[in-house]
């Protein structure tokens, strides 16, 4: 067929949150078998066991729940986290809970030491919290000194309504030890999640005792695995406009890509927006279709003409 | 073409022998070397070490006096590593700085210097293109990117970024890395950390010997470089970075003898910390070079370091006539005259050996001289090696000598005098005379002392004097230089050998000629008037010293008034300094996030509106608002707070505005740095002022009088829950005005 004119053509690996990012996490609110989210390294695994986690804790109101979700850079731990906490918040407000949803994922972080991050992160559970009156039933102490995220965090939770539960996001740590801070900080009627890339946090884990006032569980994410490029090619290609207003991808081209080495699910779907936005405005590949090949091409003219380089 | 005639040549610096002033190690310039059995000896343990693959480390100690070729044989070490193809062989030259000042001053000075920051980062970069190279092998990225990585063409850095590798990975794999590379987990983690633009500042100030930020702190960087001990394992540490995934890495540390103390040994844990370095040469394939001069060989322990120091060499043979002869011949080479000696004979060359003892720089900067000398003659005669000679070793004047040894003396507290007769008014006449007792000694002074006729002249003096007075002492200081034929007879002459005076080192030798001197005359008196004799010199050196801690008092003095009317001065001049671009206005996004905090902060207490209402046209005299606030401790707490925040806000304001004041463009990478250093210390104010009571203010504060009383109370509510996040976030929200501004972006508004 002939190409289409540039302003029919569109960007299937192209997400609503991608204004500007190639790479954004999924922010989708959908119900939960939608095909936004796809099993990346066993990632509906990990969705499902924090769903029995939660329905295991009873209620949060007895114990809160604590979420670390580990991985390297881009294999999907924040995406992961959006939707674990989009799901909980869901079924707690079916099952007629107050839910409060903080997310401090975009708070910044350069230039702080842990001690200051986390207590900037309980300061404004605090003030949050204090602020919406259908929430706290007892009076909120006053704070007048600095004090550490469990000692805050504790006052919350005693202040809290019965019916009500606080869905906590936090902002990704560098390090295990900002994460276990965050466990911490972790009381009845609280459902936090911490990510980190710390290597170390798989091991940290470890140290974590579930108590009488939260459980804590850890999600990993990883990167691609064999099968799981023909998963995402098929979630984001078979959709209407396939091979006509967007070129189709060769089923097999992510796999033969990764050519079975560690690469992370961002990254192929980095360099998959880059090269359907190269073909919105460019004559399309052979045949219509993107193959490993174009792929590899493409990456060599994209240094060639502009990043990259020292 | 035609050859230039003797008078347009003559304008033509085609001097071949190199000027003292220029760097001996310069390796870019070819420099003219003779065979010697040192830089024999050392380029073949270089070329078997190069040989070699995984070759075990070489260390190299060369010793010799000054002027015998140290450098010169460290630096033909370095031309040979350069002169190696790709990344064969890196190499590296540390001298030590004039005023010594130990490893510590070393490793912060010349040896940072050396390996700058810069480099240092290039060099992570390199194992972090490496490790993000590896990783990449054998996917559908192309093997050109996998190789123009390695050879950083590519910035790993950016291209991570750009295709959203997993860095995290990366950079956890580079700790590991450069732990093992540099066998110190700390280290491993500071390096890497070099990378990250938040955190390379704290970095290298950590390197540089200062106490580590909190923000390393929890990293696990919990040491300090401050020490000799550690300043050597740093410099071990950097060594083994840099010499990075090449073969072999060739290092010289130069003029060691000004790092160690002269007076006494390093203490024994610099001795074992020097010991480590060079064991971890030799365990890591580096050659290592320790040039000095002979006494920092006793200095570290010979014998507690033999087994890692590989050899030795002396470089005191001095060069031969035949050497002097091959030196000139080649370096004519280059010059109008071609092959040859020049302008140089063969006898004038014996001459040249002669007088320069076979000293090499000695024999460099009388050729250097000799050969401008002859320009127009295009001969060098005898007259032009003396002059040359003299005037390159009587490097200091005599008067500036003759102040020197007073001030020794002085410093010693030794009665002396100058121009003294011995044994009476008509005795032989001596320079400096120091009286022992009933006898003294005699110092003698003198510039180069060239020939036999020159010796015999002085040693006459000397034996006039002991005549006159048999037990009398007799010493030389030579100001200049002794030719060999005559240094037997001058040694004979006198007491003590002669001292040639060097002015680096010349209070130690006229303190050690001093003792020497008055040592066998004091040892014949009674012991008691010896130690007698002693206390009273010491006393008097004391208050010698106290009157110089004075003098320095007053200077120091001086100096700071100097400095303080300078530093006004200056804070005049920068308020003169162009007053149009110092009142530039903040860019209107950046403004309004001053006066959203502001108005908000402002609306939340209250305290002006009610003001207003007190001194305002609408209800004048209105006290109430006021005096509510004021009745109310909680809320006279809460709204002191709130001004005192209000008060941050405008310092934070007023600095951003001077910085953005000075900036000529679009803010560089270090501009916003500096930006980072305001939006932090606004942070940390932040954090100790105490923002939450601002959330009891709705409560306590007394609700407007006017009809939008309900609407200025919804308004708090919301507000309540906006302020700490307002606020919180102000300086990562001002920071990011500019950082996302780009070229041309907010800065040009």
């Amino acid at each position: 067929m002939s190409d289409p004119s540039p302003n029919q053509r569109v960007n299937p690996f192209r997400r609503d949150e991608a204004l500007t990012t190639p790479n954004p996490p999924l922010k989708c609110t959908h119900d939960a078998h939608c095909t936004c989210h796809v099993d990346i390294d066993h990632a509906n695994e990990s969705y499902e066991f924090f769903q029995t986690a939660l329905k295991g804790v009873g209620t949060l109101q007895e114990a809160g729940l604590f979420v670390a979700v580990g991985g390297p850079t881009g294999c999907g731990k924040t995406s992961l986290v959006n939707r674990c906490a989009t799901w909980a918040r869901k079924r707690l407000e079916s099952e007629n809970t107050k839910t409060l949803l903080l997310n401090f994922s975009g708070l910044e972080r350069d230039g702080q030491t842990i001690e200051r991050r986390v207590r900037k992160v309980g300061t404004r559970m605090y003030q949050e919290v204090s602020s919406t009156q259908q929430l706290v039933t007892a009076d909120l102490p006053q704070i007048d000194r600095k004090i550490d995220i469990e000692e805050l965090t504790y006052a919350l939770s005693r202040a809290m309504a019965p019916d009500t539960v606080l869905i906590v996001i936090a902002p990704p740590a560098e390090r295990a030890d900002e994460v276990a801070a965050y466990w911490a900080g972790t009381q009845q009627k609280m459902l936090v999640f911490s990510e980190s890339s710390d290597e170390g946090l798989h091991r940290r884990k470890n140290e974590w005792k579930i108590n009488n006032v939260a459980q804590p569980i850890y999600l990993r994410t990883g990167p691609l695995r064999p099968g799981d490029g023909v998963a995402f090619r098929n979630a984001r290609i078979n959709i209407p406009g396939r091979g006509e207003t967007f070129p189709d991808l060769d089923p097999d081209a992510i796999d033969e890509f990764t050519g079975g080495r560690d690469l992370s699910i961002g990254s192929v779907q980095t360099l998959l927006w880059m090269i359907y936005e190269h073909y919105k405005n460019n004559p399309w590949p052979t045949g219509d279709i993107v193959r490993r090949r174009d792929l590899t091409s493409f990456i060599e003219k994209d240094l060639e003409g502009r990043a990259g380089k020292l | 073409m035609n050859a230039p005639n003797a008078r347009d040549e003559q304008f033509i610096d085609d001097n071949p022998f190199p000027r003292p002033s220029a760097d001996p190690w310069e390796l870019g310039v070819d420099v003219v070397s003779v065979p010697t059995p040192a830089i024999d000896e050392a380029m073949r343990l270089l070329d078997a070490h190069l040989a070699e693959d995984g070759a075990e480390g070489v260390v190299l100690a060369v010793s010799g006096d000054y002027g015998t070729g140290k450098t010169h044989l460290a630096a033909q070490l370095l031309r040979k590593a350069r002169a190696l193809p790709g990344d064969e062989a890196r190499y590296a030259y540390v001298g030590a700085q004039e005023g010594g000042g130990g490893f510590h001053t070393l490793y912060r000075g010349n040896f940072l210097a050396t390996f700058n920051r810069d480099d240092v980062i290039r060099h992570i970069r390199e194992y972090y293109a490496h490790i993000v190279a590896d990783s990449l092998e054998n996917t559908g990225f192309p093997a050109q990117v996998t190789r123009r990585l390695r050879e950083l063409e590519i910035d790993p850095q950016h291209f991570v970024t750009q295709f959203n590798l997993a860095e995290s990975t990366f950079l956890q794999r580079l700790n590991a890395d450069l732990a093992k590379v540099t066998r110190n987990e700390e280290y491993g983690t500071a390096l890497m950390l070099l990378l990250r633009n938040d955190l390379a500042d704290q970095v290298w100030e950590w390197l540089r010997g200062e106490e580590p930020d909190p923000l390393l702190r929890e990293r696990g960087i919990t040491s300090r470089i401050d020490d000799e001990p550690r300043a050597l394992e740093a410099m071990g540490v950097l060594a083994l970075l840099y010499r990075g995934r090449s073969r072999h890495f060739v290092l010289v540390f130069d003029e060691l003898e000004k790092v160690l103390p002269s007076s006494s040994r390093p203490p024994a844990e610099t001795i074992a910390a020097f010991r480590a370095l060079t064991d971890l040469a030799t365990r890591q394939g580096i050659f290592l070079v320790l040039c000095g001069l002979p006494e920092f060989l006793e200095a570290i322990g010979q014998n507690n370091t033999e087994h890692t120091i590989t050899a030795t060499i002396s470089t005191d043979d001095g060069l031969s006539t035949d050497q002097v002869l091959t030196y000139i011949r080649r370096s004519m080479a280059s010059t109008r005259y071609g092959p040859g000696l020049g302008p140089f004979s063969a006898d004038i060359v014996q001459f040249i050996a002669l007088l320069a003892g076979g000293n090499a720089r000695r024999v460099v900067q009388i050729c250097q001289s000799c050969y401008r000398m002859s320009l127009e003659s295009r001969r060098v005669d005898r007259s032009m090696v003396r002059r040359a000679a003299k005037g390159r070793s009587e490097v200091v004047d005599e008067r500036t000598v003759r102040q020197q040894i007073g001030s020794e003396l002085q410093n010693q507290a030794r009665e002396y005098h100058t121009d003294h007769p011995v044994g009476g008014e008509d005795g032989p006449r001596v320079p400096y005379w120091v009286p022992v007792y009933d006898t003294g000694c005699a110092i003698f002074l003198t510039d180069s002392v060239m020939d036999d006729t020159d010796a015999q002249r002085l040693i006459s003096s000397a034996r006039a004097v002991r005549t006159t007075a048999p037990r009398v002492r007799t010493a030389l200081i030579v100001n200049g230089f002794v030719v060999d034929t005559v240094r037997r007879d001058l040694e004979d002459g006198f007491s003590e050998p002669p001292l040639i005076y060097a002015r680096e080192r010349f209070s130690e030798d006229f303190e050690l000629l001093l003792r020497r001197l008055t040592g066998p005359l004091e040892a014949t008196e009674d012991e008691t008037a010896v130690i007698r004799a002693n206390i009273s010199r010491l006393a008097a050196a004391q208050t010698n010293a106290q009157r110089y801690m004075e003098q320095l008092a007053l200077q120091v003095q001086s100096m700071r008034d100097t400095t303080e009317r300078q530093y006004a001065a200056l804070a005049r001049d920068l308020q003169d300094l162009d007053p149009a671009r110092r009142r530039r206005p903040l860019p209107e996004d950046v403004e309004m996030l001053f006066t959203e905090a502001v108005t908000e902060l402002k609306a939340l207490t209250g305290l002006d509106a009610a003001l207003s209402e007190m001194f305002g046209a609408e209800s004048p005299g209105s006290i109430t608002g006021v005096l509510l606030r004021l009745h109310n401790s909680e809320a006279v707490r809460t709204v002191g707070v709130a001004k005192l925040t209000e008060a941050v806000i405008t310092a934070f304001r007023t600095a951003v505005e001077d910085w953005h004041g000075q900036l000529d463009g679009p803010p560089s990478v270090r501009q916003l740095e500096r930006l980072t250093v305001f939006c932090r210390a606004f942070d940390t104010v932040l954090e100790d002022l105490p923002i939450y009571q601002l959330n009891t203010l709705g409560d306590l504060l007394p609700r407007s009088s006017s009809r939008t009383a309900v609407i200025e109370h919804h308004t708090r509510s919301r507000r309540q829950t906006d302020m700490y996040g307002l606020l919180s976030e102000l300086g990562h929200r001002v920071r990011q005005a500019f950082a996302g501004a780009g070229p041309g972006g907010l800065h040009g508004h």
